[in-house]
């Protein structure tokens, strides 16, 4: 009896389209990927957002590596019980910031940060407060030797970008990924605070972020001698001008306004009815309608 | 008839043997290589003297000075031939340039030039606006090499500090330059000076004085006791940046 020989190109061909058919059809019919929980949010393309680098970034953020007095961390002002905002009034006493501890959420979404707008890029900014003197106080290279001295974040640092030598950029991407991944953006059901909010306030503080983010002056009056934007610019236009916060966990992150010369939201929306001018809103109960709504973001 | 084909196989082994022997002479160690290694070469100066930090020197307007800091970007380097086209550009190319630290000469390494002619070479003061938007940057470009601005995103060009007596007055002067609008870029024939293309052909190096009383000079003469303090573009940075622009570097040698 013969012995059936093999068909080695018919067994090539089988395995080939064997092949195609996994590549083209089993990404699509096995979805066992895991749901990327960072999926929808912003991030540049050569800072994407993992969980090792978010893992890594809030390890920094939490450490109080970061400051050359070894008691502040990045969370001693952007308090999650705050909105991740915070007063002043935890800064060293000799420091020479007057403006507000801004909260840090929603900021994937930013094109700009710091009340004035001066940073383009999360990754730029977020060195500027670790080097302040008025902040953490730490040089680049001091922070370098103290982040290389520790192990448990070199290790971080390997999962999050193949190496344990930890660098400024790592320190930089690390922390932009876990900030971008601070986002509150609750989808709220029509009220009539809602329909005040989008009425009076919308046009600046839009979207789902509660902010176009634009630079503009705000309806109140200026107060003291920060003239803001035009810091940056020396253009007089935008004398006292600011970026337009996010008011996510608004009720939290009082006093409000870049000086903090606002105590509660209260007062805050009794200025605002007053200045835009928005007659509806003098009637007290509209603006608790209004304060309600505020209070839910 | 075997013995034929036997002679033939034989003759035809041997003429290939021969052949590999022939081709196989060329080896890669003995080819020219396409591409050589250039060196940019800096001899710092001040007032035509040999930069020494913290020396006083008199400027053209009879000023004194003297320099206790001098850093600064140069980017984007290139050869290029304006007849033929062909050109070469050096892949991320930014250079912190710490003038004190070896101010006689400071060396800049250019990889992979290519052996062709070319007739000019282009370099640009400071960091252009594809890299001066975002700190996220490695290399000279890092954060922790001390030039990035702290009051806005981006790089201070140059960073050039001393002291100054002018008229009898004395004090410190501090220029930082910085911004797109601080951006220059300036070229310089290989024609004048070698009344002929540089042919690249082996490694070799473009050597350049760099004397910094021209950030004083001209289009913008500074007088010290009024213009003192810059820290942007728009306070008096590009004048400096167009002084530096039209002077700082003069193409002496290329070989």
């Amino acid at each position: 009896m013969p012995v059936p020989s093999l068909n080695w190109l018919a067994l090539s061909r089988y395995i080939f389209l064997r092949l195609l058919c996994g590549l083209i059809f089993l990404p699509a019919c096995e979805n066992k990927e895991p749901e990327n929980p960072f999926a929808g949010i912003p991030s540049p393309g050569n800072n994407p957002i993992t969980a090792e680098g978010v893992a890594f970034g809030k390890a920094l953020f939490q450490s109080e590596l970061l400051s050359s007095d070894g008691k502040t961390s990045c969370f001693t002002c952007h308090r999650p019980d705050s909105g991740f905002s915070g007063s002043i009034n935890h800064l060293n006493p000799h420091s020479k910031i007057r403006r507000q501890i801004p909260s840090l959420f929603n900021l994937a979404w930013s094109p700009s940060f710091f009340w004035d707008a001066r940073e383009e890029t999360l990754e730029s900014l977020i060195l500027k407060p670790i080097q302040s003197p008025d902040e953490m106080n730490l040089s680049l290279p001091l922070l370098l030797k103290k982040v290389n001295q520790k192990q448990e974040l070199k290790q971080m640092c390997r999962a999050a970008f193949q190496t344990d030598s930890i660098g400024t950029v790592h320190v930089a991407r690390a922390l932009a990924q876990f900030i971008r991944t601070i986002v509150q953006q609750p989808e709220l059901p029509d009220s009539e605070g809602k329909t005040l909010f989008q009425k009076h306030c919308a046009k600046c503080h839009s979207g789902k972020t509660t902010s176009d983010f634009q630079i503009r002056k705000s309806v109140l009056a200026p107060s003291g001698i920060d003239s803001g934007y035009f810091r940056i610019t020396h253009l007089p236009e935008d004398v006292y001008s600011f970026r337009t916060p996010g008011l996510a966990a608004v009720s939290k992150t009082a006093p409000y306004m870049h000086d903090g010369r606002v105590s509660d939201l209260d007062l805050l929306v009794k200025m605002y009815a007053k200045a835009l001018p928005a007659k509806e809103l003098e009637d007290p109960d509209k603006r608790s309608e209004l304060v309600r709504f505020l209070k839910t973001l | 008839m075997i013995r034929n084909h036997f002679t033939t196989f034989l003759k035809h082994g041997l003429l290939a043997v021969l052949c590999i022997g022939l081709f196989s002479d060329c080896r890669p160690d003995d080819e020219v290589p396409q591409f050589v290694t250039y060196l940019l070469r800096i001899t710092h100066k001040a007032s035509g003297s040999p930069l020494v930090a913290n020396q006083v020197y008199t400027d053209s307007s009879g000023q004194t000075y003297s320099v206790s800091k001098l850093n600064y970007f140069i980017s984007n380097i290139k050869f290029r031939n304006k007849e033929t086209g062909e050109y070469y550009h050096e892949v991320a190319s930014y250079h912190l340039v710490n003038a004190l630290r070896n101010p006689a000469n400071t060396e800049i390494i250019l990889r992979n030039v290519p052996r062709k002619k070319f007739s000019e070479m282009e370099l640009s003061f400071g960091v252009d606006n594809s890299a001066n938007h975002s700190t996220d940057n490695i290399g000279d470009l890092d954060p922790g090499n001390g030039m990035a601005w702290d009051w806005k995103t981006g790089y201070k060009f140059m960073e050039l500090e001393g002291n100054y007596t002018s008229d009898g007055q004395s004090g410190s002067y501090l220029y930082h330059t910085g911004e797109d609008a601080c951006f220059r870029t300036v070229t310089f024939s290989f024609k004048n000076l070698l009344s002929n293309d540089l042919d690249v052909v082996k490694d070799g190096q473009v050597i350049f004085d760099a004397d910094i009383a021209s950030a004083f000079g001209q289009p913008n003469p500074v007088d010290f006791k009024v213009f003192n303090n810059v820290m942007s573009a728009s306070a008096g940075g590009a004048k400096i940046a167009d002084n530096n622009a039209r002077a700082f570097f003069k193409l002496v040698g290329a070989q």
